[in-house]
């Protein structure tokens, strides 16, 4: 493992610049998340995907089980209509997140 | 109350898909109002980013972002390495992450297409209170029956 050593001023709130040829040896970029710890008189940072005993990969989804999913999530209309007078009752149609996400 | 986990197969669907007869956007609006909380982690929906980027259409990254964001989403970011150890076995480990988002998440409700995935017999033998259901199923056995 490289030996590096540097020495960096806390800002306020205690941010901390990670000097670049660090940050690219642990491919830290915007976003990626860090696990901080204190070990004796020690701070450690480990980039969270670093430690990540599995790696994880988004896959791409086939179209086949993108129709597959549409279809069991089309619901039949007399659930439809129970759902839709539950939502009556509740009076909450007027609220506005309700409004905005059960326009059809 | 209550806590419901989104795939990324269900986030997904609730963005692209168009259908006024959609099971999943329902238990957003039903879920919403009867005070669940709901719960996706990083992973998820980093997942269904990069699906959606692919259809090229502002539109959809912009929904999700307004999605998660009404409906106050709690999103996990960090994995307990315990429970990795714990349930590694439990199901593929392409789905590991999900498992044990929803279960370090408290979750109470798994909503996802691919129930097969979870509900594997080592998963049946851990006995957890998580409960897997599609979204379709979440409406007839939980918001109707209450």
């Amino acid at each position: 493992m490289t030996q590096l050593t540097t020495i960096v001023q806390f800002q306020s709130r205690g941010i901390l610049n990670i000097p670049k040829p660090i940050r690219e040896i642990f491919k830290i970029d915007k976003g990626t998340l860090a696990k901080i710890s204190v070990k004796d008189d020690a701070i450690i940072i480990k980039p969270v995907e670093a430690m990540s005993p599995f790696q994880f990969k988004p896959r791409i989804f086939s179209k086949k089980e993108i129709v597959r999913w549409l279809k069991e999530d089309t619901l039949d209309k007399k659930t439809l209509t129970k759902l839709k007078e539950k939502l009556k009752k509740s009076k909450a149609l007027n609220q506005p997140i309700i409004k905005k996400w059960a326009k059809d | 109350m209550s806590k419901i986990f989104f795939d990324a197969d269900v986030l997904f669907s609730l963005v692209y898909s168009q259908n006024p007869l959609s099971g999943a956007k329902r238990v957003l609006i039903h879920g919403y109002l009867e005070k669940y909380s709901f719960i996706t982690s990083f992973p998820v929906i980093e997942e269904v980013r990069k699906n959606l980027s692919v259809y090229n259409n502002p539109t959809y990254l912009k929904k999700l972002k307004e999605l998660l964001e009404d409906f106050n989403f709690l999103i996990i970011k960090i994995l307990n390495e315990k429970l990795i150890d714990l349930y590694k076995n439990v199901v593929h480990k392409k789905d590991l992450h999900v498992l044990i988002a929803a279960i370090q998440a408290e979750a109470d409700y798994l909503l996802t297409y691919n129930k097969k995935h979870f509900l594997t017999s080592k998963f049946i033998k851990f006995n957890l209170k998580l409960q897997v259901m599609n979204p379709k199923e979440f409406i007839t056995k939980v918001i109707l029956s209450t």
